[in-house]
């Protein structure tokens, strides 16, 4: 079946002749204009209030535009979680602007919305934070809804169970999301639960969250002392102060204090997490430990240090993993620093061929910044990077205001913001160098590798870097068996097969576009299945010999395709060993000669369908696969899945089929396999692509 | 999940949304192209941008918006090239094209281009839908003129290795993976967006992704590469808008040093898209081993989005599916709880464009549900309309958003390209607010009858996997 996708490559394409351009003078040798006049740019002006109650609040007045942007945050996010209650601070979030004693959720969406406004609640790692953006004409109605969200919300036992709801499905779908799932488990292994940022929300956590907690939670930490009202935008000082007072200036209170949580441990090794996720197609790969807190004072050296590994497009992960070789849409790295210890690490996605590859490299490149000094032109480059673009992130308010807000709630000092571009600047190499020794780990990482753990195994644990823990996406453990060859390959009884011709029609995009013709015969001690496949692309005839009895392979002849782009196979085997070559064209590696073991139990292309013709089907059940994929040169191992029996009509007619999912290609494919012995193929659908192959047709042989 | 059809590839930031959807819609009063000279300033009012447009002898034009208050200045270059133009056999070739703009030309090493504009202290990306490609940077306004000199290199003399553009083919196939085979959902907006509405014999532009397919991608030879360039990427192919803290002097000068000499193209080949869905209804599932949830889009078939009726579809976005306060949030989410999320928004296009509405389930719901519960909110609107208090809403949230997004310097130069692009004229960018303002309740009761029928529709259905327990 997979032989299928390559018919689909391209017949020549004739296109429109380019226009001959004009003759030109070639342009004299240039280098880039050097700069023109600068201008200094100052960090926005912004004033200070504290409010009777302790409420601290910032006027910016800033911008192109009559926005009106409040933000107001305290202390205690999702690290201020109750233990055994992982969820509460953002499910308060959730509830808490939806319904007031003033207004039920409907009417507070109906009016914010109305003007084009937005209102909002969110818990990050450690703020909680309420938002209310509007155009200055409504910024009335925006300082209502604030101070009503703050000092009135009545949590409706409806919402409550609402916010449940779509806490638990959205959980659900994170699951699905390798990023996340490499993000949660990443935290996990390096904090260890007993700390506020190991531990996430989960479907046990949510489902026992009560509506007092939610209240409770609010009570706690909602309170103006400590607080910090961000008022951004084209308001005006006069107006906007007098409109915080009358909405939040009845506002009291003192937070309960937080118990700081014991620092974290330190990795005293390697550790290596493989994420198992059946048929994963790109490897998420996340290495990293611990790293710094806000207020290090080696912070812009580390600014300038991550930027060089992996702080953007010109930094050396990205270079190296994405322009030389080709590995990676991305490859970055983040030095966190929040209110307790962040962390630091290096990412990528890369195709599951090269994981282990991306591992080694990753942690190459956290070396080299340790072992050799940073040459000039790199530094300049990060710092001019990092000190240039400083003023690109001031553009509007709400920009600003965050910057503004986040120094402050970490207890920084001001000139860390104001002066930032300086303070990049004075960074040297030699101080690089020295925050690379003294703050990276290398040799006891974590290791996070979400992919396909069936073909990520081997390859990380012959890496030697320390020991491999398999687990499922939902963090429980798996035995290596699950994916290590543990089934016995299986023997396939190809006496069960019967001779005749089975024709389907192919359909791209719903419209008929070729056809195939599907033979098998008897001759001697062997089956014979002749494939003629011949569509607007091109054809592909292939024979393919196997036992009768024993199912070994023994030859495979294909042709398929013209001109620039026709492959032709001619394997043999001929005891236990794969002879031949194959024909490719020079986009897909070119040439290729064989001469080599053909390990027991590996199937020929085309071998595969014949395989699950007499498999023993029943829903549930699954067949790992091994068989040479002639394109890359190596043996590979498909997973076919039986999810359940569904009845289907083609033009051949209606049948009861089984339908079997097969991952560890290219993309999945979706088979529909006729229910009784031997299972002749029905449908095919091919993932993500709008292809079908249907049957129309069967005969006894001619 | 993303929701527009627009990738933007070449710098996948960490934090930045993947895909962010323009709403947009309008219609353009008459504007015609100034000539050598520019146009009146107009007077600022909130939204507005001030600009100026100009053309070069090559055909290249040019939009100038100086703002000399901003700390920034944006350097954005919209060619008139997307997927649109891809025939058969060679689906994801614009974009392919997208990251060699960025593998060297005569004056600019292979993967200099970053590195000049980031070691200035700038930002840069591009991004790539069906209908044009576009390249972008935001630098400290005194380094506009490296933008503008780099931008010329490209545009005249790109050269392409068959290693770079092998590389590359292997970077997008990477990018595809993340985006769609490896990702949730990935499959089923492949099919919401492309193949199932659109009708491949007729439409092709339209009926296939912007991001190609492998097959396609292999197949990629050095040729055809340089052909494209020659044919696309051409002075009169391509739109120039500076945005931000500049001397327009200054910029006039600059542009015509560098980009005066480039020679003018052919003119590229009208695409075809006609009578795109005449095939539809069509209704499908799709297995989707990464996806937790099962989920429904529905796209129908719309119009051009500077067709007459744009307008009214875009509020019809609004009102159905956007915000907490819309019908498909309200119904679906807060009073059934059959989804986890709803949304509903037009993507017009410069040829016919769709109307999608989409679902995510919440855990224990089928997607039988979800489209029975879908189609009473839609028959509800063709029969009963919408209110006047929904209708000041949407006229809001569209004024409001537009405002909030000409703040920045790239935000107002993505808005006088866009209002080229798709109305012919960077006037447009006055007219579009205005025309939404002019949409009735009538307006709304007849597109959404003429448009949201059972016969106008792909529906696509996802088939979550079947999760972990299975492996077990």
């Amino acid at each position: 079946m997979k032989n299928l996708r390559a018919i689909l490559s391209p017949a020549l394409l004739i296109l429109l002749g380019a226009a001959g351009a004009a003759a030109q003078e070639p342009r004299p040798s240039e280098s880039p204009p050097p700069p023109l006049p600068a201008q200094t740019i100052e960090f926005p002006a912004f004033e200070s209030l504290t409010l009777d109650n302790g409420l601290r609040v910032i006027f910016l007045d800033h911008g192109t535009q009559p926005v009106s942007s409040l933000r107001l945050y305290v202390p205690g996010g999702t690290a201020a979680d109750p233990p055994d209650r992982a969820g509460v601070a953002s499910m308060t979030a959730t509830v808490l602007t939806r319904g007031t004693e003033r207004r039920s959720a409907e009417e507070i969406s109906a009016t914010i919305e109305g003007v084009g406004g937005s209102l909002s609640a969110s818990a990050s790692r450690d703020f909680f934070s309420v938002s209310a953006v509007t155009l200055v004409d409504h910024a009335e109605l925006g300082f209502q809804l604030l101070g009503e969200t703050v000092l009135q919300a009545t949590f409706p036992q409806s919402e409550v169970e609402l916010a449940r709801r779509q806490t638990l499905s959205s959980l659900q779908a994170q699951r699905g999301q390798p990023q996340a799932v490499a993000s949660r488990h990443f935290a996990r292994a390096v904090y260890g639960t007993d700390h506020p940022y190991g531990v996430r929300p989960t479907p046990g956590t949510v489902q026992e969250i009560q509506r007092e907690e939610l209240m409770a939670y609010r009570d706690a930490i909602l309170r103006p002392e400590g607080a910090l009202l961000v008022v951004a935008g084209r308001l005006g000082r006069e107006r906007a102060e007098a409109l915080v007072r009358e909405h939040l200036g009845g506002w009291q209170g003192r937070p309960e204090a937080a118990t700081e949580p014991p620092p974290p441990g330190e990795a005293e090794e390697t550790r290596v997490h493989l994420v198992h996720r059946p048929g994963a197609t790109q490897s998420v790969v996340l290495v990293g430990h611990l790293g710094i807190q806000a207020g290090n004072p080696d912070a812009f050296p580390l600014l300038v240090m991550n930027r060089i590994l992996g702080g953007g497009a010109d930094s050396r992960l990205f270079r190296i993993l994405r322009e030389e070789r080709g590995w990676t849409y991305g490859s970055f790295s983040e030095l966190n620093r929040p209110a307790q210890r962040g962390t630091f690490a290096a990412v990528a996605e890369v195709r599951t061929e090269v994981t282990d590859s991306t591992v080694v490299e990753l942690l190459t490149q956290m070396r080299r910044l340790q072992e050799e000094p940073v040459p000039q032109e790199e530094l300049d480059a990060a710092r001019n990077y990092l000190a240039g673009s400083f003023p690109l992130g001031l553009e509007t308010a709400d920009q600003v205001g965050g910057q503004v807000a986040s120094t402050l709630l970490l207890e920084l000092p001001l000139e860390d913001l104001t002066g930032y571009p300086d303070q990049i600047r004075s960074v040297t190499s030699e101080e690089v160098q020295r925050v690379a020794r003294e703050y990276l780990h290398p040799d006891r990482t974590t290791v996070v590798v979400v992919g396909d753990g069936t073909q990520l195994l081997a390859p990380l644990e012959a890496l030697g870097l320390g020991s491999v823990e398999i687990m499922d996406v939902d963090g429980e453990l798996l035995p290596r068996e699950e994916l290590v060859g543990e089934r016995e390959p299986a023997s396939w009884d190809a006496t069960l097969l019967e001779e005749g011709v089975r024709r389907y029609e192919l359909f791209i995009q719903g419209n008929p576009m070729g056809n195939a013709e599907y033979r098998l015969e008897r001759q001697g001690d062997a089956w014979v299945a002749t494939t003629t496949i011949t569509s607007m692309a091109g054809s592909q005839e292939t024979v393919l010999r196997f036992g009768a009895e024993d199912f070994i392979p023994h030859s495979i002849r294909q042709d398929q395709g013209q001109g620039p782009v026709r492959i032709s196979v001619a394997l043999d085997v001929v005891d236990g060993r794969l002879m031949g070559d194959v024909e490719l064209p020079p986009q897909m590696g070119g040439d290729r000669e064989y001469d080599q073991v053909m390990p027991p139990g590996t199937l020929l292309p085309g071998m595969d369908e014949f395989a699950l013709a007499v498999a023993p089907l029943e829903a549930g059940a699954r067949f790992t696969i091994p068989y040479l994929d002639v394109v890359q040169g190596s043996t590979t191992t498909l997973e076919a899945r039986v999810e359940g029996e569904e009845e289907i009509t083609v033009s051949a007619g209606t049948y009861q089929t089984w339908r079997v999912q097969v991952t560890g290609g290219e993309a999945g494919l979706t088979l529909f396999l006729r229910r009784d012995a031997p299972h002749i193929l029905i449908r095919q659908e091919f993932g993500g692509q709008p292809l079908r192959l249907d049957l129309s047709g069967l005969a006894p042989l001619p | 999940m993303p929701r527009s059809t627009r990738s933007t590839c070449v710098s996948p930031l960490p934090g930045l949304p993947r895909g962010v959807a323009l709403v947009l819609s309008g219609v353009l009063g008459a504007g015609a192209l100034g000539g050598l000279a520019p146009v009146d300033v107009h007077g600022q009012a909130p939204g507005d941008i001030p600009f100026e447009s100009l053309e070069l002898e090559n055909g290249l034009k040019v939009i100038l918006a100086p703002d000399p208050g901003a700390t920034a200045v944006a350097v954005n270059l919209w060619y008139n090239v997307g997927s649109r133009h891809e025939p058969p056999g060679r689906s994801g070739f614009a974009h392919l094209f997208e990251h060699l703009m960025f593998q060297g030309s005569e004056q600019v090493g292979e993967g200099e281009h970053f590195q000049y504009v980031e070691r200035a202290g700038g930002n840069l990306n591009a991004s790539i839908t069906e209908d044009r490609t576009n390249y972008f940077q935001t630098l400290p306004p005194e380094r506009m003129n490296l933008a503008l000199w780099l931008e010329a290199d490209r545009m005249r003399s790109l050269q392409i290795t068959e290693e770079a553009m092998k590389r590359e083919v292997e970077v997008v196939k990477e990018e595809r993976r993340l985006t769609f085979d490896n990702a949730p959902y990935g499959g089923t907006q492949l099919q919401a967006y492309y193949y199932a509405p659109y009708d491949s014999a007729s439409c092709f532009a339209y009926a296939h992704s912007v991001i190609g397919s492998m097959e396609d991608l292999d197949a990629a030879e050095l040729p055809d590469v340089q052909a494209f360039f020659d044919l696309y990427y051409s002075p009169n192919n391509a739109t120039l808008t500076v945005s931000g803290a500049f001397d327009p002097q200054v910029a006039r000068e600059l542009v015509q040093d560098y980009f005066g000499d480039i020679p003018r193209g052919a003119d590229p080949p009208e695409v075809r898209c006609e009578d795109p869905f005449s095939h539809l209804p069509v209704e499908m599932e799709v297995p989707d081993p990464n996806a937790q949830l099962p989920a429904v889009w529905i796209s129908y078939g719309a119009v051009p989005r500077a067709h007459p009726d744009g307008p009214a579809l875009s509020v019809l976005g609004q009102i159905l599916g956007s915000g907490q306060s819309s019908r498909l949030n309200q119904r679906l989410v807060r009073e059934d709880q059959v989804a986890l999320q709803a949304g509903a928004f037009a993507t017009l296009r410069l040829g016919p464009g769709l109307f999608t509405l989409l679902a995510v389930a919440n855990q224990g719901v089928e997607t039988d549900a979800l489209l029975a519960t879908i189609d009473e909110e839609v028959e509800r609107i063709r029969s009963e309309g919408v209110t006047e208090a929904e209708l000041e809403r949407a006229r809001n949230q569209v004024r409001a958003s537009t405002i909030l997004s000409r703040q920045t310097v790239m935000g107002r130069a993505e808005a006088l390209q866009s209002a080229n692009h798709f109305y012919g004229s960077p006037e447009a960018i006055r007219t579009q607010v205005e025309a939404v303002e002019r949409v009735t309740l009538d307006d709304v009761l007849r597109v959404a009858n003429e448009y949201l029928t059972p016969g106008n529709r792909a529906v696509v259905r996802t088939r979550p996997g079947t999760g972990q327990e299975d492996h077990r």
